[in-house]
């Protein structure tokens, strides 16, 4: 955490003062990302107690970086300095979801993906002393436990045993909490900074107890599954770029520029969302500066190209679930659209998980059109660039489609549901003329 | 730019609050009525608390991860291990994974075989290139709740052959 606020605090730029609960949101995952890359690389060469010293070097350069941009006068505030007692107690709403998921959390076993698949790796990684040897991404007898996955949150686990010393499944508990925090305080941040209202953030904020899915009650976010952080970095994405052209905040594309090169290195799935952020930010970025969005796409790619690279190296064997693009055989299995998009429809009408959160999003998407004109198109391109994409490689599947489509389209469609929030969110409110700074000056100052 | 005031934003800006209002009642009334969908409990605090609850969801039996390791590691024999499972048993195919993490490193090759001709397996198995077979069924009378079956019905036995 330390690690990632200050990688949070070496990026953020501008005037604009950074938020608590943006910092630590984004904190956590910029954290995840540098440990588990640092644990990734350095395990290339280190084992045991030297691969765990480096990483802390790496971590402890950080909080320095950190610690010298708040010198240099980067301002943390929490943004409730100005708010009447009422309105404050409004803003912490937000931490009601996060006591649920936390008795959730501590109440469920890991099971399924979340331990054969994600925990699995962070045991084999602290049993070879801290990082995955090369036998494990070759050995062919394990392919189906998706050997050739990315490993953010597999070694981001490693680091907890590495740190505990042993391997313990319930010291792993908070790891997926503070992945559901991170996503609620970004949300939090998201909808205070587009809105500025605090009854707004707070009430929001605390709608994913209204849905079976989103408070860990259903689908497994809970049981380990990497869905959620997936989502928590895709929404920290578009969150940032939509502060961004709204509020011209740059601090807020630097944070979506890190939180993007994460989706790809979070999960394979997370290629398909890097696609959908790059969709978002041509949108926000209405084409002023090509060298910006250059830069923007550059983490995800690196992440994507370096991930292919590192698995052709180590001889990975391939997964055998989808079939190779070719035209003949798009032509061939097109009629598989329909059931696609029907499983769709259906699985998004689905009050049993998603309660109404689906159905009320056309409405939220017309009144942030009517509202905010040509912004509404972030939230719009946000949902249906990657919805349109998931939907693809169903036409390629190898697997029986009722079977994949009913073991992984509800996931997906979670990946998306936190912006679904944020959109219905700011659609709630009218746009702001002021700038944001001015509600975060010291009271006496205002 | 913001959008200029027209008449559908008036109309907007009056009904909008109204209508999110009736959606939350909406939703909290759905949320109200939905029972939770049963996930399995953590059972244990074992190190492997989250194998050990599986395990006993799926086995009924306490500690299973402790006694499948120990069989695991009284085998010096490094060969692949062979496990067998049940067809169409979402239960039996978790336990053959669980067997499959416990067992790393050393390589797990998976195999679907009915009940009915595991024994004819086996003995293909035996002697050449594996150290040991599981059996994974739950075929045992399923939990109506659950509808996963209960029962001892993970067998592994150990071969005795040349070493590696």
């Amino acid at each position: 955490m330390a690690a990632g606020c200050g990688v949070v605090l070496s990026a953020w730029r501008g005037r604009a003062p950074l938020l608590l609960t943006e910092m630590l949101g984004y904190g956590w995952m910029a954290g995840a990302a540098v440990i588990s890359l640092a644990l990734a690389l350095g395990g290339i060469f280190l084992t045991g107690s030297a691969l765990v010293v480096c990483v802390l070097l790496c971590a402890g350069i950080l909080v320095a970086a950190g610690l010298r941009k708040l010198w240099r006068g980067v301002k943390v505030k929490t943004g409730l300095r100005n708010a009447r007692p009422v309105q404050a107690a409004a803003a912490c709403l937000a931490l009601l979801p996060i006591a649920w998921v936390g008795f959730h959390i501590f109440r469920d076993a890991f099971a399924w993906d979340g331990l054969s698949v994600w925990e699995f790796k962070a045991r084999c990684a602290f049993l070879s002393g801290g990082s995955l040897p090369a036998s494990f991404f070759s050995d062919p007898t394990r392919v189906r436990l998706h050997t050739s996955y990315p490993l953010c949150i597999p070694l981001t686990q490693d680091w907890y045993y590495l740190i505990f010393g042993k391997v313990d499944q319930t010291a792993l508990r908070p790891v997926i909490l503070c992945f559901f925090a991170a996503a609620i305080a970004i949300l939090w941040s998201g909808l205070f900074r587009l809105t500025r209202s605090y009854w707004i953030a707070g009430i929001v904020s605390m709608l994913p107890l209204l849905s079976p899915v989103l408070s860990g009650d259903g689908l497994g976010f809970t049981q380990g599954y990497c869905e959620l952080p997936l989502a928590a970095a895709y929404l920290a994405v578009v969150a940032g770029l939509w502060q961004w052209q709204e509020a011209g905040s740059e601090g807020a594309w630097n944070m979506a520029c890190l939180a993007s090169g994460l989706l790809p290195w979070i999960k394979q799935d997370g290629a398909i969302l890097w696609a959908g952020a790059m969709a978002v930010a041509l949108v926000a970025h209405k084409r002023q500066n090509w060298k910006r969005l250059v830069l923007f796409a550059a983490p995800g790619m690196l992440t994507i190209v370096g991930w292919k690279l590192a698995l052709a190296v180590l001889h990975a064997p391939p997964e055998d679930t989808f079939d190779s693009f070719s035209l003949n055989l798009l032509v061939k299995n097109l009629p598989r659209l329909p059931i696609i998009v029907s499983a769709l429809v259906q699985e998004c009408a689905w009050t049993q998980s998603w309660n109404i959160l689906w159905m009320c999003l056309p409405f939220a998407f017309a009144t942030l059109l009517v509202r905010r004109g040509r912004a509404a198109l972030i939230p719009i391109a946000a949902i249906l660039c990657p919805l349109c994409l998931d939907l693809i490689p169903y036409i390629f599947t190898k697997l029986p489609l009722g079977f994949h489509l009913g073991s992984s389209l509800d996931r997906l469609i979670f990946q998306l549901a936190p912006v679904a929030l944020l959109s219905i969110g700011v659609s709630m409110h009218a746009p702001c003329a002021k700038p944001m700074e001015a509600d975060l000056r010291p009271a006496s100052a205002a | 730019m913001r959008p200029r005031p027209t008449f559908l934003l008036h109309i907007l800006n009056r009904t909008a609050p109204w209508l999110w209002a009736v959606a939350l009642v909406i939703a909290l009334a759905i949320r109200i009525a939905q029972r939770p969908d049963a996930q399995i409990a953590l059972t244990s605090r074992s190190a492997l608390s989250s194998v050990d609850s599986v395990l006993f969801q799926t086995l009924g039996q306490p500690a299973a991860s402790e006694r499948i390791l120990s069989w695991l590691s009284a085998s010096v024999d490094s060969r692949p291990l062979l496990v067998m499972l049940a067809p169409g048993n979402p239960g039996a195919n978790q336990t053959a994974e669980l067997i499959s993490y416990l067992a790393w490193p050393r390589p797990v090759d998976l195999m679907i075989v009915p009940a009915s001709v595991k024994e004819r397996y086996v003995e293909a198995a035996q002697g050449r290139k594996y150290a040991g077979v599981c059996f994974c069924s739950l075929h045992v009378a399923p939990d109506p709740r659950t509808g996963i079956g209960i029962g001892p019905a993970l067998t592994c036995a150990s071969f005795s052959g040349p070493r590696p």
